[in-house]
Formats: structure tokens, sequence, C-alpha cells
């Protein structure tokens, strides 16, 4: 059965074609939601509400786009929603307390090849504060312009940049950190 | 910006395809809320046919017992005479089931027979012995009355004085027992009771009453599990070794509820530097000096909260058990019981959630602890254990499994299936009448 047989068969009501779609694409969408979420259950828990809205809006998909993309972004919305409900008062970011200004920004011709294991940096990304963390996997993992950005956190456009700008300088003094403390050559 | 696009190439090359197997849990939450299972109907009439049953059962047997019992009240057996009471042995009696009472009279050779009068007041017939026959070989045919040798003897020594047959042994078969000295008459081989007694212990059915508290565990399957308790009456039939038994309860509950709260605060949310004052630059007129300051930004940011305050619910409940003893002593039974308990929602106490936090605003509180139904069925499961302590007062000590037939929630929610179990302690005080 080729993706669109299924997708119109989840159209239809068919829980067995929904068990399906949840069965091939559960795996990728909760390595999307664990960017966004503190702990696994976490994330398990945006996982769930997110196939619930994917199931109760799939008429509202055109099948001129990616299922696959319009899915990722159903995730990421409901990512982000869950992030706004359960932000507690005590972790708004406070932006002034955060002086970054010891690391440099000296380019690193070998960050990028750097063996950090997978599991290594995705705990450095659940590691940022909340709103940098947003930020950071809005724009750079999926795609997301500043603009949108400020409008999904309801947030302006240059704390959006400063934010980027910010959590990218911190995650760098991550990286650079442990490289420092396993040598990797 | 070089830098900026290596450790952005960094992260999305190993974490943008980023694959992890969720738990069970996220399947069967979502199956759940997409595709709650149907309750089923027809379900309903079954229970309600086992109940018709178990009634008809119970007035069917106890009307049969009860009449058929009747007939044969009065078979007393000579087991259990008292010697107190002399008049329960008469010869107009129908005495059956004798167990010390032979009919020999086939080994007995032919006699003539005749009554005599002694004087110790016995009517007796006489039987002659042909002097062929030893008088041992004659006592062995002798019915067994239970008369110690001495009255024989004495019986035997009379009679020699009053014969005037001294070629013949006599011996003698006793036929009434109507003035019998109390040594004389038949020793009773059990129990000492006297006929009421008798007839009451060898009754087959038996009423009594109790009453009875109980204390233990609900396990509630999404919440956390909670301590019950409850007293109730009781009357029961007992046939034999089974019994049914019916009453009425009290039970309290309690569950620990949840209230969802959403709010708002005035929260930073960033900062802007604000110009504060300019002055024309002195040193060049041509450019102005900007003073800033550094403002932080606030904004109206949502929160949830959760607080779970302690719900509790009053029962009325009657319970129709029936059990069976599987293990029977004098002063000690074991018996299992099973049956179906009938509750009634009488009250329920639901708290305010008790959420403060000084600064919010635009409060709005979710009690998403489910309404319950008012009428309920469990099945009962148990193994009781009976004590005597005195004649008509038992002890009974019994743990008892039960759990809910149909759920405790109100349909039409996430939680439209939850049905509860318990583990309970009773322990009661029953009468027998």
């Amino acid at each position: 059965m080729t993706q669109e047989q299924i997708v119109e068969k989840c159209r239809a009501g068919d829980k067995q074609a929904f068990a399906l779609l949840y069965k091939m694409h559960a795996p990728k969408m909760l390595g999307v939601c664990i960017r966004y979420a503190k702990t696994r259950e976490e994330a398990e828990d945006m996982l769930q509400e997110g196939f619930v809205k994917l199931f109760q809006k799939i008429n509202s998909f055109k099948a001129t786009g990616s299922f696959e993309g319009w899915m990722r972004r159903v995730i990421v919305n409901t990512a982000i929603n869950y992030y706004k409900s359960q932000m507690k008062h005590n972790q708004t970011i406070n932006v002034d307390n955060n002086d970054l200004s010891f690391i440099k920004d000296e380019p690193d011709d070998d960050l990028a090849t750097s063996p950090v294991p997978q599991k290594v940096l995705l705990e450095m990304i659940q590691q940022l504060p909340d709103g940098y963390k947003m930020v950071f996997n809005l724009y750079v993992l999926d795609g997301y312009m500043h603009h949108e950005i400020a409008k999904i956190l309801n947030i302006s456009e240059n704390t959006s940049k400063s934010q980027l700008s910010k959590a990218r300088r911190m995650l760098r003094a991550k990286v650079e950190a442990y490289k420092m403390q396993y040598s990797y050559v | 910006m070089k830098e900026n696009n290596n450790i952005d190439n960094l992260f999305k090359d190993n974490l943008d395809n980023l694959e992890m197997m969720p738990s069970e849990r996220v399947w069967n939450g979502v199956e759940g809320t997409l595709f709650p299972p149907v309750q089923p109907g027809p379900v309903y009439r079954w229970r309600w046919a086992l109940v018709a049953l178990l009634l008809l059962l119970f007035s069917v047997g106890g009307w049969y017992l009860f009449f058929h019992q009747n007939e044969s009240s009065n078979s007393i057996t000579t087991e259990h005479l008292n010697q107190s009471d002399y008049n329960v042995a008469r010869p107009s009696d129908n005495v059956t089931n004798h167990q010390n009472v032979k009919e020999n009279r086939a080994n007995e050779p032919a006699l003539e027979q005749s009554t005599i009068t002694d004087k110790s007041g016995y009517s007796v017939k006489q039987h002659h012995v042909s002097k062929q026959q030893s008088l041992t070989a004659h006592q062995k045919s002798l019915p067994e009355t239970g008369f110690n040798n001495n009255t024989t003897s004495g019986l035997k020594q009379n009679f020699r004085e009053q014969s005037n047959a001294p070629e013949t042994i006599p011996s003698v078969s006793i036929f009434s027992l109507t003035s019998l000295p109390v040594d004389d008459r038949m020793q009773p081989q059990h129990e000492i009771l006297s006929v009421n007694q008798y007839i009451k212990k060898r009754a087959f059915l038996h009423y009594y009453t109790g009453a009875g508290a109980e204390a233990g565990m609900v396990y509630y399957p999404a919440t956390q599990d909670m301590f019950t308790y409850a007293a109730d009456v009781s009357v029961g039939l007992k046939a034999g070794k089974f019994y049914v038994e019916t009453g009425v309860g009290y039970r309290f509950m309690q569950e620990r509820g949840s209230y969802k709260i959403d709010f708002k605060t005035q929260d930073s949310v960033g900062y802007y530097n604000k110009v504060t004052s300019f002055e024309i630059n002195p040193q060049d007129p041509d450019k102005i000096i900007l003073n800033y300051k550094k403002t932080t930004v606030f904004d109206s940011v949502a929160h949830v909260a959760y607080t779970a305050p302690l719900f509790k619910y009053d029962y009325f409940t009657i319970p129709l058990k029936i059990g069976y003893r599987v293990f029977n002593r004098k002063n000690l039974f074991v018996a299992l019981e099973t049956g179906l308990e009938y509750s009634r929602l009488m009250r329920s106490f639901i708290p305010e959630s008790g959420f403060y936090f000084e600064g919010s605003g635009d409060v709005k509180i979710i009690n998403k602890t489910p309404d319950r139904v008012v009428n309920n069925w469990k099945y009962l499961f148990s193994v009781r254990v009976g004590i005597k302590l005195a004649k008509s007062i038992t002890l009974m000590v019994q743990p008892e499994f039960s759990k809910y037939a149909n759920s405790i929630y109100k349909t039409g929610n996430n939680y439209s299936n939850v049905k509860p179990y318990m583990m309970n302690l009773r322990a009661g005080i029953y009468y027998d009448f």
C-alpha cells in the first residue's frame, strides 16, 4: 500500500490504516519532539497529542504537498503549544543573566566534522534555556524564518535573532568543552 | 557567519533524521482517545438474568428444604437420648435405627413364652431354653440391649427363685422399658442432648443474623490507590453446607481528584535599548549622542498548574452472597463465598481546587475528575472463616476481593472504562437462631 492510499484510508476513518501510519512515522516524529522536550516522557506526551491532532485534522491535508512535511509541521506546532502550556513561571528566560562574553567568536573549521555523539548533541539542546531551545530548533532544524518564529512564540523578530545568537554561542561553548574533555583528534 | 554555519550544520546533520522508538503507552493513549471502546449493552441483561436465577434458586431451594425437612423432623435416633428424658423411648414409640437393638429371633430356638413381672418392676417375657443348649450360646442370640451383666444376672437370679422348672436355663428378652431405673437404661453412645436440642441440631435449615465491618484498599487504574471502609448488617439462611446471605451496608470511598488551572502572569520576555535622552556631540556638532537604557519587556504569559485534593464518596450497599462450607468442624469452619453487591452513591464531597498564585489573572479552573455513576454493581469473592465463640455466636473473619462490574464514572469521556477493584478484610459477629 502506498502512502497516498494509507492517507486516503485514514481520511475514511480506517483504524488499521492509522495504526500503520503511526508505525511508519512515529519514530521520526519522536525524534522531532525530543528536541523540544526536557525528558523522554515529555516528548512522548507531545507525540501522543500530535498524532491525535494529526488524525483529527487529516481531512485538511491537501494532497498537493508532502505529507511528511505537513505531518512534521503539525507535530512541531503541537510541541510548541505543549511547551507554551507547560511553561513554568520560574523557568521564564531572563536574557540579562546569561553572560556569554567569555565565549570567543572564533571560527572553528573542525566544528562541523567533530565526532560528537548524537546523544550528546541532543542533550546539549535539551539543556538550553527554553527560549533559546525553541528558537534554535525552529530556525536551524525545522527551517522556520524569524518572522514566523516571532509569530509562533509571540515575541519580536529581534528577540528571535538575539536568542538564536545566544543559543549558538552556548552550544559552541558546550561542544568546545566536550571536545577538550574527550580530546578528539 | 561561518562559525554560525558550522554549529548549525553540526546539529542539523546529526539530529535532522533522529529516530527513537516510542513506548507502547503512546499508541495506547492515541488509540484510547481516537477509538474509545464501545460499551457493551447486552451484558446488562445477562447480569439481571443471573440475579434472577440466584433468587429463584434461593426461593425454590429454601421452599423444598423447609417443607421436605418438616416431614421427617420427628425421626430421632436413640443415639442422642438423654438419661433424664426417659420418656423418649416408650414401647409404643416408633423407634427406628436403633443401633443397639438387633432382631435376632431367627437364631433363637423355639421357646415357650410367658410374661412375668419380677419384684424389680420389669415386665419380661420369659424364654425357656432347652437344657441341651448352654446359657452362653443362648445369650449370644439375645438382642443387644446394652444392659450390664449385673442386671441380667439379677434377673436370672430372680427368675430362678420363682421358677418351678429347674431343668430350664431361663433367659430373658426385655421388651418393655417403661419403668427402667436410670442405671439400666441403654447407655447413650454419642453426645447427650435434649429432644428439643436434638431436633434443632438435626434441623437442616438455620437462620442467622450478624453485623460486620471491613477496611481495605481501592485500586484505581489511573489515580492513586486509596483507603476504604464499610459497615453492614446481614441476615442469612443456612441449608446444610450451603448458605445464602443478604443485608444492607454503608461504604466510604476516597479518590485523588484532579484540577487543571490555566492562568496568566506578566513575565519578562526580552529587553530593548530605550533611548532616554540625546545630546549634540560637542566635538562634532553634526552628530547626536544617544543615551540608552536597557529596558525589560513584559508580556502576558500563560501557565498551567494542577492540584489534587481528596474527593470523598458515600455508598449504600446491598450484598447478595452464596457460600459453601468446604471445611466444617465443631468450632471452626471455612467457606468459599461469592456474590454480587448493589451500590448506590448517596453523597459526594467535592472540595475546591485550592489554587492560589499571587499576581495571577484570567484564571480558569477545570475539574478533570469525572462524575461518578449513581447505581453500580460489584462482583464479590471471599474466603470466610468462622470461629464459634459460644453456643449461637460465631466470629467471622474474611478477606474479600471485589471488582466493579461497570465503570464508576459516567460515560462520554476518557475515563469511561474505569472499574476499580478492592481488597478488604471483613470481620463480624453472627448469631444463629
